[in-house]
């Protein structure tokens, strides 16, 4: 069976590694404040009890008030899992760092994130639409976006 | 003096003989070398993640058929699992032991449909493709009888099913896993020992076992590069802890194995059907779900093995009867992803074998 | 002098008609038996047992839009066609259906044959390259590069009947098999059968017109009429290279109690279905790998069949037939299975910086 990480425990853990970071662990997922979330994932990947080396799902939903990216992460070398959240609250020029040099499986999840919702991933290797055609105008998963407009 | 040579872009179109559906590639030859690859995804963008959020739980159902055309029953399970984890629905005994049935069947037909294809690719002018559907004309014969349909099979529901399986169902099936284990057995033996199949796909596009975990591959992609995970061994859902299976793993990434580990997988579902099949228990089919259904507050990420990997359903609801956040995990996308390295350094005829061997749906890629 | 010309003239009419119905029956057996491989019937729609349905492919081809892309070059374009598929044509002049019926009975009869259907690949490649197309063009040089490779072992899976004949003449070769010569010269008959069937592009080596990487090769680009010659000289070629064989190996016309005729064509028929069933079973090779298959392979076993060949002439040309055909055979599985173990096929993964 899967074990889901204890999350304060993991807060914690990360909070000695990498002091002065926003973290918070209360409920099922780990939310961290987006421009300390590549620090955090290089952790997660690095340090040997955790090894978070498979990146299982990485998506995007829209809020009202912030647009939140979801890590759903596992380590195949210990079979655990752990779900990592960071919430984008500028909504008009959402943008985060890239994590293709940890995990490759991000590439296309980070370019189906930037043509749906419009979050630009600094760093990423090529980052352009990948549904929908250039010169596309919207972002067609975001909640304002009604009926093709 | 030194002969100027060109680089030469040549692309793969949407329409292609080989290319399982609508997708495109673009790549810069030298000579008959690939020396850079590029996908061009979205031929087949339909915005189902869209579409889903103006539906009901419910009604969302067959829009999870048309992801992997191919592997219709497994996407459903995926979904109304997800479904039922959120809403806190338990399904009865009967219920958990046709869906392994109908799973175990649906990975068969699709192997075979895979497999058919890539041999297809190599160039053997649709022979095996067509031996191979024979038995998979049996297996889609045995859905039509529980669901109606063909191909889209629309059968899995909240709960359980709301038609039992008609009674000429297991007599068909039991004869079926009386044929089937030696038309396997055939299939391996008229392709793996044939000098030119082994020539052509033996260390042909090798995924090393670091870039495959790096690259999210799953299925039977992550295994033919010797990595030991399987969503039902590893992390059991639905009733799959109670049957003995092995998996079969291999050593290379390269493409024979992928091809080889497709027919073990096949013989593995036979034995988990026989043993389904000794303990199927009578008892109702469907468990306690309202009509219109409206969960709770709150998220859930569920998985299953599906015949092309990892098929994972991240669900968000806010209360209402309609999903707030539908989104699917896409194994055949993310098998994708290290497609360029596995690729670069060989010829053309290797490019349409390797893609063959990873086995895609666009109906998943693109959603 | 005008015995001459009525003799010219028939025999063009029957040999036109000839390769034309040839190919007809070809074109249809062929389908029916790959059909039949592949567990279904095949075409049964058009006339009974599907008969008609050549003649129905030939009206279409005949009545379809000749399309010409508009940026390739329209003389070469034009030209290809036929450059490629005359040459076949008169592959036919030299090869005898009876004792002596033939066009004409050249005493160079198989170095003329030889010549004559080396020319068709300049017509494959006048197509490949004037159709102004990059899946064209690809095709167009796998072909130059797999036709020149195997011409060589080709002629000299040849040489080993001329010399065991002591002449060039199809007709004298014919008659010189009081044991048919793929008893006395079967390694030669496994290299020309293989060597032919690349020349002629027919799967395993049919990666010219692989239509599950490029489309269609070479004439991707054509229509019509034009793609109905091409059409046809894919199969006026195997019926030639079928007819060839069983004039050099087979015995040609000999057979007992029937006319001449009806074994010759008995014999072509069967080369013919062992082509289809070579065709219905095998996936096809890459192009590294034919260029491999044909110069580390076969090259070097047809050089040895031609040394084995001389040496059995000068030192033991009184030998018992049977106990030489015992031998043969027995050096051929040997040297087949030797080489077999020895050689790699193909490069593999180039590094790329």
């Amino acid at each position: 069976m899967t074990a889901v990480l204890d999350y304060p425990q993991l807060k914690a853990a990360l909070s000695k590694e990498l002091p002065g970071i926003k973290i918070q662990a209360d409920g099922s997922f780990l939310l961290v404040s987006p421009e300390d979330m590549h620090k955090v994932c290089e952790r997660l990947t690095s340090l040997p009890s955790i090894q978070m080396d498979y990146l299982t799902n990485l998506t995007a939903a829209d809020y009202p008030e912030y647009i939140e990216i979801i890590f759903h992460l596992n380590s195949i070398t210990h079979n655990t899992s752990a779900t990592v959240k960071t919430r984008l609250t500028d909504k008009k020029n959402p943008k985060m760092a890239s994590v293709v040099d940890i995990w490759r499986g991000a590439e296309l999840q980070e370019r189906e994130i930037y043509d749906l919702f419009g979050v630009f991933f600094e760093n990423h290797i090529g980052l352009k639409r990948i549904f929908l055609w250039e010169g596309f105008e919207g972002y067609p998963l975001r909640k304002d976006f009604v009926n093709g407009h | 003096m030194a002969i100027k040579t060109e680089n030469f872009i040549l692309n793969i179109g949407p329409q292609h003989p080989s290319t399982h559906g609508v997708f495109r590639l673009r790549i810069v030859l030298d000579g008959e070398v690939i020396t850079d690859l590029e996908p061009v995804f979205g031929y087949l963008h339909r915005g189902i993640e869209k579409l889903a959020e103006g539906r009901t739980y419910l009604q969302d159902i067959p829009f999870t058929d048309r992801l992997d055309y191919l592997g219709s029953m497994t996407n459903n399970h995926a979904y109304v699992m997800a479904v039922e984890k959120l809403a806190g629905i338990t399904v009865p005994e009967r219920a958990e032991y046709i869906r392994v049935i109908l799973d175990e069947l649906q990975r068969i037909a699709s192997h075979l449909a895979g497999l058919g294809f890539f041999l297809n690719d190599l160039g053997a002018l649709q022979t095996p493709l067509l031996y191979m559907f024979r038995e998979r004309e049996k297996i889609v014969e045995l859905f039509d009888m529980c669901s109606g349909q063909r191909l889209n099979y629309n059968y899995y529901r909240f709960g359980g099913f709301v038609q039992d399986l008609p009674e000429e169902f297991l007599p068909a099936l039991k004869i079926l896993l009386d044929t089937l284990p030696g038309f396997i057995d055939e299939y391996e033996q008229l392709i793996s020992t044939n000098e030119i199949v082994l020539i052509r796909t033996k260390g042909v596009g090798v995924l090393k076992r670091d870039l495959a975990i790096n690259s999210s591959a799953a299925g039977p992609v992550l295994r033919a590069s010797g990595i030991n995970w399987d969503i039902r061994r590893n992390d059991p859902y639905s009733i799959y802890n109670r049957f003995e299976f092995d998996i079969p793993i291999a050593k290379n990434g390269d493409t024979y194995d992928r091809y080889m580990i497709r027919i073990l997988e096949m013989r593995q579902s036979v034995r988990i059907l026989r043993q389904a099949v000794k303990d199927l228990p009578e008892g109702e089919i469907m468990g306690k779900a309202p009509k219109l259904l409206k969960p709770p507050a709150g998220e859930v990420y569920s998985r299953i093995e599906g015949p092309k990997g990892e098929l994972g359903f991240y669900l968000v609801s806010d209360g209402t009867d309609k999903p707030y956040r539908w989104r699917v995990r896409p194994p055949c996308l993310l098998n994708l992803s290290a497609l360029k390295d596995m690729v670069v350094g060989w010829k053309v005829a290797d490019l349409m074998a390797i893609f063959g061997s990873i086995d895609i749906v666009m109906g998943e890629v693109d959603r | 002098m005008s015995d001459f010309w009525i003799h010219l003239l028939v025999y063009l009419v029957i040999l036109f008609g000839f390769v034309i119905v040839s190919v007809l029956i070809f074109i249809w057996l062929e389908r029916r038996l790959i059909g039949r491989f592949q567990l279904r019937p095949g075409p049964n729609r058009a006339g009974p047992f599907g008969l008609l349905q050549p003649i129905a492919d030939a009206i279409k081809v005949l009545i379809k839009e000749d399309i010409i892309p508009s940026e390739a070059d329209k003389g070469v374009f034009w030209l290809a066609p036929l450059v490629a598929f005359v040459p076949v044509m008169l592959m036919f002049a030299a090869i005898p259906f009876a004792d002596g019926v033939m066009l004409v009975d050249l005493n160079i009869g198989i170095l003329y044959i030889l010549a004559v259907s080396s020319v068709t690949v300049i017509g494959i490649f006048m197509a490949g390259w004037s159709s102004n197309n990059k899946y064209s063009l690809l095709g167009a040089m796998r072909t130059i590069a797999q036709e020149v490779s195997y011409e060589i072992p080709l002629v000299l899976s040849i040489l080993g009947v001329v010399m065991l004949t002591g002449s060039l003449s199809m007709n004298e070769i014919v008659k010189a098999q009081d044991v048919p010569f793929i008893l006395l010269q079967p390694l030669g008959f496994f290299v020309y059968l293989s060597a032919a069937m690349a020349e002629v592009n027919r799967t395993p080596f049919d990666l010219l017109e692989a239509e599950s990487e490029i489309i269609a090769g070479f004439h991707t680009e054509y229509s019509g009429m034009k793609f109905g010659l091409f059409y046809l000289m894919e199969y006026a070629e195997v019926l030639a290279v079928s007819a060839i064989a069983t004039t050099l190996f087979l015995g040609g016309w000999q057979g007992p109690l029937l006319h001449p005729v009806f074994w010759f064509i008995a014999k072509v028929l069967l080369v013919f279905m062992f082509i289809i069933w070579v065709r219905a079973t095998l996936p096809r090779l890459r192009i590294d790998q034919v260029m491999a298959f044909g110069w580390k392979f076969l090259l070097p076993l047809s050089l040895a069949n031609l040394v084995i060949t001389a040496f059995e002439i000068l030192i033991a040309p009184d030998i018992n037939t049977a106990v030489l055909i015992g031998i043969n055979i027995a050096v051929m599985f040997g040297l087949v299975l030797l080489f077999s173990r020895f050689y790699k096929l193909g490069g593999g993964r180039v590094s790329i910086k």
